[in-house]
Protein backbone atom coordinates (compact mmCIF):
# COMPACT_ATOMS: atom_id res chain seq x y z
CA UNK A 1 0.00 0.00 0.00
CA UNK A 2 1.34 3.22 -1.11
CA UNK A 3 1.68 6.32 1.16
CA UNK A 4 -1.15 8.05 -0.61
CA UNK A 5 -3.53 5.52 -0.24
CA UNK A 6 -2.54 5.38 3.59
CA UNK A 7 -3.36 9.04 3.65
CA UNK A 8 -6.37 8.30 1.48
CA UNK A 9 -7.55 5.78 4.10
CA UNK A 10 -7.21 7.67 7.32
CA UNK A 11 -9.00 10.67 5.50
CA UNK A 12 -11.74 8.42 4.98
CA UNK A 13 -11.67 6.84 8.71
CA UNK A 14 -12.14 10.20 9.77
CA UNK A 15 -15.19 11.32 7.50
CA UNK A 16 -16.97 7.88 8.52
CA UNK A 17 -16.29 8.47 12.45
CA UNK A 18 -17.28 12.19 12.06
CA UNK A 19 -20.28 11.72 9.57
CA UNK A 20 -21.74 8.71 9.02
CA UNK A 21 -21.89 6.80 6.20
CA UNK A 22 -24.97 8.74 4.35
CA UNK A 23 -22.44 9.64 1.92
CA UNK A 24 -25.05 13.38 1.34
CA UNK A 25 -23.80 14.08 4.09
CA UNK A 26 -19.95 14.57 3.49
CA UNK A 27 -17.93 17.25 2.90
CA UNK A 28 -18.71 18.07 -0.42
CA UNK A 29 -15.59 19.11 -2.08
CA UNK A 30 -14.35 15.25 -0.99
CA UNK A 31 -17.11 13.44 -1.80
CA UNK A 32 -15.73 12.58 -5.31
CA UNK A 33 -12.51 11.49 -4.17
CA UNK A 34 -13.31 9.38 -0.88
CA UNK A 35 -16.46 7.69 -3.76
CA UNK A 36 -13.72 6.36 -6.37
CA UNK A 37 -11.13 5.71 -3.11
CA UNK A 38 -14.57 3.01 -2.37
CA UNK A 39 -14.82 1.89 -5.80
CA UNK A 40 -11.31 0.35 -6.11
CA UNK A 41 -10.38 -0.38 -2.70
CA UNK A 42 -11.85 -3.21 -0.73
CA UNK A 43 -10.24 -1.79 2.90
CA UNK A 44 -12.58 1.43 2.11
CA UNK A 45 -14.96 -0.67 1.79
CA UNK A 46 -14.86 -2.70 5.11
CA UNK A 47 -14.70 1.18 6.30
CA UNK A 48 -18.09 2.03 4.98
CA UNK A 49 -19.55 -1.04 5.62
CA UNK A 50 -18.75 -1.18 9.46
CA UNK A 51 -19.79 2.98 9.65
CA UNK A 52 -23.29 2.00 8.10
CA UNK A 53 -23.83 -0.59 10.52
CA UNK A 54 -22.90 1.69 13.51
CA UNK A 55 -25.02 4.12 11.95
CA UNK A 56 -27.73 1.41 11.66
CA UNK A 57 -27.23 0.70 15.55
CA UNK A 58 -27.10 4.23 16.78
CA UNK A 59 -30.42 4.56 14.96
CA UNK A 60 -31.88 2.75 17.84
CA UNK A 61 -31.37 5.26 20.88
CA UNK A 62 -35.33 6.45 20.99
CA UNK A 63 -36.32 9.68 20.14
CA UNK A 64 -40.08 10.70 21.00
CA UNK A 65 -43.04 11.84 19.15
CA UNK A 66 -45.19 14.47 21.05
CA UNK A 67 -48.51 13.32 22.51
CA UNK A 68 -51.46 15.80 21.56
CA UNK A 69 -52.17 15.58 25.50
CA UNK A 70 -48.40 17.55 25.96
CA UNK A 71 -49.82 19.82 22.45
CA UNK A 72 -52.72 20.45 24.36
CA UNK A 73 -51.07 21.18 27.88
CA UNK A 74 -48.64 23.69 26.24
CA UNK A 75 -51.42 25.74 24.66
CA UNK A 76 -53.26 25.76 27.85
CA UNK A 77 -50.60 26.94 29.64
CA UNK A 78 -49.68 29.59 26.96
CA UNK A 79 -53.45 30.66 27.11
CA UNK A 80 -53.30 30.91 31.12
CA UNK A 81 -50.04 32.40 31.04
CA UNK A 82 -51.69 35.32 29.22
CA UNK A 83 -54.19 35.85 31.57
CA UNK A 84 -51.99 36.17 34.37
CA UNK A 85 -49.37 38.69 32.47
CA UNK A 86 -52.22 41.11 32.58
CA UNK A 87 -52.80 41.04 36.00
CA UNK A 88 -51.76 44.35 37.70
CA UNK A 89 -51.09 44.35 41.31
CA UNK A 90 -51.28 47.56 42.64
CA UNK A 91 -48.27 48.73 44.53
CA UNK A 92 -48.06 49.47 48.16
CA UNK A 93 -45.64 48.26 50.29
CA UNK A 94 -43.99 45.02 49.16
CA UNK A 95 -41.13 43.54 48.56
CA UNK A 96 -39.37 42.38 45.26
CA UNK A 97 -40.49 39.00 44.12
CA UNK A 98 -37.82 36.36 44.90
CA UNK A 99 -36.32 35.51 41.65
CA UNK A 100 -38.59 32.88 39.64
CA UNK A 101 -39.86 31.66 36.27
CA UNK A 102 -41.72 34.39 35.16
CA UNK A 103 -43.77 35.32 32.25
CA UNK A 104 -43.29 37.85 29.75
CA UNK A 105 -44.02 41.67 29.59
CA UNK A 106 -47.08 43.51 29.73
CA UNK A 107 -48.07 44.64 26.49
CA UNK A 108 -51.99 44.98 27.14
CA UNK A 109 -52.62 48.89 28.29
CA UNK A 110 -55.26 48.03 30.69
CA UNK A 111 -58.75 50.55 31.13
CA UNK A 112 -58.59 53.54 33.75
CA UNK A 113 -61.12 52.13 35.41
CA UNK A 114 -59.08 48.41 35.92
CA UNK A 115 -56.28 50.63 37.43
CA UNK A 116 -58.89 52.34 39.53
CA UNK A 117 -60.09 49.19 40.95
CA UNK A 118 -56.97 48.08 41.69
CA UNK A 119 -55.70 50.74 43.36
CA UNK A 120 -58.69 50.98 45.34
CA UNK A 121 -58.43 47.56 46.43
CA UNK A 122 -54.28 48.46 47.33
CA UNK A 123 -55.44 51.06 49.91
CA UNK A 124 -57.66 48.84 51.53
CA UNK A 125 -54.65 45.71 51.28
CA UNK A 126 -52.95 48.56 52.81
CA UNK A 127 -55.23 49.47 55.44
CA UNK A 128 -56.04 46.22 56.80
CA UNK A 129 -52.03 45.42 56.64
CA UNK A 130 -52.35 43.13 54.67
CA UNK A 131 -50.30 43.90 51.27
CA UNK A 132 -47.61 42.41 51.59
CA UNK A 133 -49.09 38.83 52.20
CA UNK A 134 -51.66 39.37 49.06
CA UNK A 135 -48.38 39.72 46.94
CA UNK A 136 -46.49 37.22 48.36
CA UNK A 137 -49.47 35.12 47.70
CA UNK A 138 -50.09 36.27 44.13
CA UNK A 139 -46.18 35.83 43.00
CA UNK A 140 -46.72 32.23 44.47
CA UNK A 141 -49.78 31.03 42.74
CA UNK A 142 -48.49 33.01 39.16
CA UNK A 143 -44.85 31.76 39.48
CA UNK A 144 -43.44 34.96 38.74
CA UNK A 145 -40.64 37.36 39.39
CA UNK A 146 -41.48 41.37 39.00
CA UNK A 147 -39.98 44.52 38.59
CA UNK A 148 -41.44 48.06 39.75
CA UNK A 149 -42.77 50.14 36.89
CA UNK A 150 -44.61 53.16 36.42
CA UNK A 151 -47.52 54.07 34.14
CA UNK A 152 -50.62 56.69 33.95
CA UNK A 153 -49.21 57.76 37.39
CA UNK A 154 -49.85 54.92 38.65
CA UNK A 155 -47.17 52.74 40.21
CA UNK A 156 -47.83 48.48 39.30
CA UNK A 157 -45.73 45.63 39.16
CA UNK A 158 -44.43 44.40 35.23
CA UNK A 159 -43.76 40.46 34.83
CA UNK A 160 -40.76 39.84 33.41
CA UNK A 161 -38.85 36.65 31.75
CA UNK A 162 -36.37 34.97 33.65
CA UNK A 163 -33.07 35.30 32.52
CA UNK A 164 -31.47 32.06 31.47
CA UNK A 165 -28.45 30.97 29.48
CA UNK A 166 -30.59 30.74 26.59
CA UNK A 167 -31.33 35.15 26.95
CA UNK A 168 -29.67 36.90 24.07
CA UNK A 169 -30.83 34.60 21.42
CA UNK A 170 -33.54 35.94 20.28
CA UNK B 1 -26.02 37.89 9.75
CA UNK B 2 -25.21 38.15 6.01
CA UNK B 3 -26.69 40.44 3.87
CA UNK B 4 -28.60 39.44 0.90
CA UNK B 5 -25.45 39.69 -1.30
CA UNK B 6 -26.29 43.35 -3.07
CA UNK B 7 -23.49 45.73 -1.75
CA UNK B 8 -20.85 42.95 -3.14
CA UNK B 9 -23.09 41.99 -6.17
CA UNK B 10 -22.78 38.79 -5.26
CA UNK B 11 -25.88 36.35 -5.97
CA UNK B 12 -27.85 35.33 -2.87
CA UNK B 13 -27.48 31.56 -2.94
CA UNK B 14 -30.71 28.93 -3.51
CA UNK B 15 -29.91 28.04 0.68
CA UNK B 16 -29.53 31.17 1.82
CA UNK B 17 -32.81 33.00 -0.40
CA UNK B 18 -34.67 29.44 1.60
CA UNK B 19 -33.45 30.70 4.77
CA UNK B 20 -34.37 34.31 3.99
CA UNK B 21 -37.95 33.16 3.05
CA UNK B 22 -38.36 30.87 6.16
CA UNK B 23 -37.05 33.31 8.39
CA UNK B 24 -39.96 36.03 7.20
CA UNK B 25 -42.56 33.14 7.32
CA UNK B 26 -41.35 32.86 11.35
CA UNK B 27 -41.16 36.72 11.56
CA UNK B 28 -45.19 36.52 10.44
CA UNK B 29 -45.96 34.15 12.91
CA UNK B 30 -44.08 35.50 15.74
CA UNK B 31 -45.69 38.53 15.14
CA UNK B 32 -49.35 37.19 15.59
CA UNK B 33 -48.08 35.44 18.74
CA UNK B 34 -47.03 38.42 20.42
CA UNK B 35 -50.19 40.07 19.30
CA UNK B 36 -51.68 36.61 21.49
CA UNK B 37 -52.56 34.81 18.23
CA UNK B 38 -52.77 31.23 19.74
CA UNK B 39 -53.80 29.64 16.49
CA UNK B 40 -50.17 31.47 15.36
CA UNK B 41 -49.11 29.45 18.29
CA UNK B 42 -50.49 26.50 17.55
CA UNK B 43 -48.74 26.37 14.41
CA UNK B 44 -45.36 27.05 15.95
CA UNK B 45 -45.98 23.49 18.39
CA UNK B 46 -47.17 21.57 15.63
CA UNK B 47 -44.05 22.54 13.17
CA UNK B 48 -41.47 21.78 16.17
CA UNK B 49 -42.19 20.03 18.96
CA UNK B 50 -41.61 16.86 17.63
CA UNK B 51 -37.83 18.19 17.10
CA UNK B 52 -37.87 19.46 20.72
CA UNK B 53 -38.67 16.36 22.79
CA UNK B 54 -36.49 13.96 20.30
CA UNK B 55 -33.15 16.31 21.11
CA UNK B 56 -34.32 16.52 24.97
CA UNK B 57 -35.52 12.83 25.11
CA UNK B 58 -31.83 11.90 23.60
CA UNK B 59 -29.84 14.59 25.79
CA UNK B 60 -31.75 13.34 29.21
CA UNK B 61 -32.39 9.40 28.69
CA UNK B 62 -36.38 10.43 29.87
CA UNK B 63 -39.71 10.85 28.37
CA UNK B 64 -40.98 12.58 31.66
CA UNK B 65 -38.10 15.43 31.46
CA UNK B 66 -38.38 15.71 27.53
CA UNK B 67 -42.08 16.73 28.11
CA UNK B 68 -41.00 18.91 31.11
CA UNK B 69 -38.11 20.90 28.78
CA UNK B 70 -40.79 20.75 25.70
CA UNK B 71 -43.14 23.06 28.04
CA UNK B 72 -40.25 25.40 29.05
CA UNK B 73 -38.97 25.61 25.88
CA UNK B 74 -42.42 26.67 24.24
CA UNK B 75 -43.54 28.40 27.25
CA UNK B 76 -40.26 31.02 26.30
CA UNK B 77 -40.91 31.03 22.94
CA UNK B 78 -44.81 32.41 23.61
CA UNK B 79 -43.09 35.05 26.25
CA UNK B 80 -39.99 36.33 24.45
CA UNK B 81 -42.22 36.43 20.99
CA UNK B 82 -42.68 40.61 21.33
CA UNK B 83 -38.84 41.15 21.19
CA UNK B 84 -38.00 38.62 18.33
CA UNK B 85 -35.94 39.63 16.02
CA UNK B 86 -36.31 37.53 12.97
CA UNK B 87 -33.47 38.54 10.95
CA UNK B 88 -31.05 36.85 13.56
CA UNK B 89 -32.14 33.27 13.15
CA UNK B 90 -35.40 30.55 12.46
CA UNK B 91 -37.58 29.63 14.95
CA UNK B 92 -36.14 25.79 14.09
CA UNK B 93 -33.39 27.00 15.16
CA UNK B 94 -33.31 29.18 18.30
CA UNK B 95 -35.90 25.91 19.83
CA UNK B 96 -32.85 23.56 19.24
CA UNK B 97 -30.82 26.29 21.23
CA UNK B 98 -32.63 26.81 23.49
CA UNK B 99 -33.63 22.79 24.03
CA UNK B 100 -29.79 21.91 24.52
CA UNK B 101 -29.15 24.90 26.93
CA UNK B 102 -32.27 23.86 28.77
CA UNK B 103 -31.09 20.33 28.99
CA UNK B 104 -27.40 21.15 29.75
CA UNK B 105 -28.73 23.21 32.50
CA UNK B 106 -30.74 19.74 33.92
CA UNK B 107 -27.99 17.46 33.54
CA UNK B 108 -26.16 20.17 34.88
CA UNK B 109 -28.16 19.83 38.50
CA UNK B 110 -27.74 15.70 38.14
CA UNK B 111 -25.81 13.91 40.46
CA UNK B 112 -22.81 13.01 37.99
CA UNK B 113 -23.09 9.28 39.03
CA UNK B 114 -26.66 8.71 38.37
CA UNK B 115 -25.81 7.04 35.09
CA UNK B 116 -25.83 3.33 35.51
CA UNK B 117 -22.61 0.99 34.20
CA UNK B 118 -23.18 -0.27 31.07
CA UNK B 119 -23.33 -4.07 31.66
CA UNK B 120 -20.33 -5.68 30.15
CA UNK B 121 -21.17 -7.61 27.21
CA UNK B 122 -19.88 -11.06 26.43
CA UNK B 123 -20.15 -13.66 23.22
CA UNK B 124 -19.80 -12.91 19.54
CA UNK B 125 -22.28 -10.82 17.59
CA UNK B 126 -24.75 -13.12 17.27
CA UNK B 127 -25.40 -12.08 20.76
CA UNK B 128 -27.28 -9.02 19.16
CA UNK B 129 -30.25 -11.99 18.16
CA UNK B 130 -30.60 -12.82 21.75
CA UNK B 131 -31.49 -9.27 22.85
CA UNK B 132 -35.11 -8.10 21.83
CA UNK B 133 -35.72 -4.88 20.01
CA UNK B 134 -36.54 -2.82 23.14
CA UNK B 135 -33.59 -4.02 24.98
CA UNK B 136 -30.99 -3.10 21.92
CA UNK B 137 -32.78 0.51 21.70
CA UNK B 138 -32.56 0.78 25.53
CA UNK B 139 -28.83 -0.68 25.51
CA UNK B 140 -28.05 2.12 22.50
CA UNK B 141 -29.90 4.40 24.61
CA UNK B 142 -27.60 3.74 28.02
CA UNK B 143 -24.76 4.13 26.02
CA UNK B 144 -25.82 7.70 24.26
CA UNK B 145 -26.63 8.96 28.12
CA UNK B 146 -22.59 7.89 28.75
CA UNK B 147 -21.47 9.89 26.52
CA UNK B 148 -20.38 13.60 27.65
CA UNK B 149 -23.11 16.02 27.16
CA UNK B 150 -21.71 17.86 24.44
CA UNK B 151 -20.65 15.00 22.48
CA UNK B 152 -24.39 13.44 22.67
CA UNK B 153 -26.04 16.78 21.47
CA UNK B 154 -23.70 17.43 18.72
CA UNK B 155 -24.56 13.43 17.66
CA UNK B 156 -28.63 14.78 18.49
CA UNK B 157 -28.57 17.19 16.22
CA UNK B 158 -26.11 16.27 13.61
CA UNK B 159 -27.32 12.64 13.02
CA UNK B 160 -30.92 12.18 14.32
CA UNK B 161 -31.94 15.97 13.45
CA UNK B 162 -30.18 15.77 10.62
CA UNK B 163 -28.87 19.75 10.54
CA UNK B 164 -26.34 20.29 8.78
CA UNK B 165 -22.75 20.74 10.07
CA UNK B 166 -23.05 24.96 9.90
CA UNK B 167 -26.67 24.84 11.91
CA UNK B 168 -25.30 22.35 14.58
CA UNK B 169 -22.27 24.60 14.86
CA UNK B 170 -24.94 27.99 15.07
CA UNK B 171 -26.98 25.92 17.69
CA UNK B 172 -24.41 24.62 19.86
CA UNK B 173 -22.68 28.47 19.38
CA UNK B 174 -19.15 26.32 18.71
CA UNK B 175 -17.28 26.25 15.47
CA UNK B 176 -17.68 23.79 12.75
CA UNK B 177 -14.38 22.30 13.78
CA UNK B 178 -15.36 21.87 17.29
CA UNK B 179 -18.56 19.98 16.28
CA UNK B 180 -16.62 18.08 14.17
CA UNK B 181 -14.36 16.86 16.79
CA UNK B 182 -17.25 16.18 18.70
CA UNK B 183 -19.02 13.96 16.31
CA UNK B 184 -15.73 11.75 15.89
CA UNK B 185 -15.02 11.56 19.65
CA UNK B 186 -18.46 10.71 19.93
CA UNK B 187 -19.10 8.19 17.21
CA UNK B 188 -15.71 6.85 18.06
CA UNK B 189 -16.90 5.48 21.79
CA UNK B 190 -19.51 3.98 21.05
CA UNK B 191 -18.28 2.19 18.06
CA UNK B 192 -16.34 0.93 20.70
CA UNK B 193 -19.13 0.16 23.32
CA UNK B 194 -21.70 -0.90 21.23
CA UNK B 195 -19.23 -3.27 18.81
CA UNK B 196 -20.81 -6.54 19.64
CA UNK B 197 -24.15 -4.91 18.37
CA UNK B 198 -22.93 -3.09 14.73
CA UNK B 199 -20.97 -6.17 13.75
CA UNK B 200 -23.93 -8.42 13.66
CA UNK B 201 -25.05 -5.81 10.74
CA UNK B 202 -21.84 -6.21 8.81
CA UNK B 203 -22.99 -8.11 5.00
CA UNK B 204 -20.34 -11.19 6.22
CA UNK B 205 -21.85 -11.43 9.93
CA UNK B 206 -22.50 -14.45 11.04
CA UNK B 207 -26.22 -15.75 10.82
Amino acid sequence: MTKRENKDLKRLEDILDTYGAVRSRWPESERKSLESLIRRDVAAQRMLAEAAALDRIIDMAPGMIASQDLKDRILAAAMNDSEKEARVIPFGSRKRGASQPGVGQVRTYWPAAALAASFAFGLYLGVAGLGDQAYDGAVEVSGLSSEASEWGGVTYWLDYGSVTSTEGIL
Amino acid sequence: MPSDGSKSGRETSPVEASRSEARKADQELMDRVAHGDAQAFQQLVDAGIDRVTSVARRMLGDDAEAEDIAQEVFLRLWRQAEKWDGGRAQVSTWLYRVTVNSCIDRLRGRREDTVEELPEVRGEATQQQKLEEGDLQEYVDRAMQKLPERQRMALALFHYENLSMSDVAETMDISVEAVESLLARGRRTLKQSLKSHWTAYLPDAPE
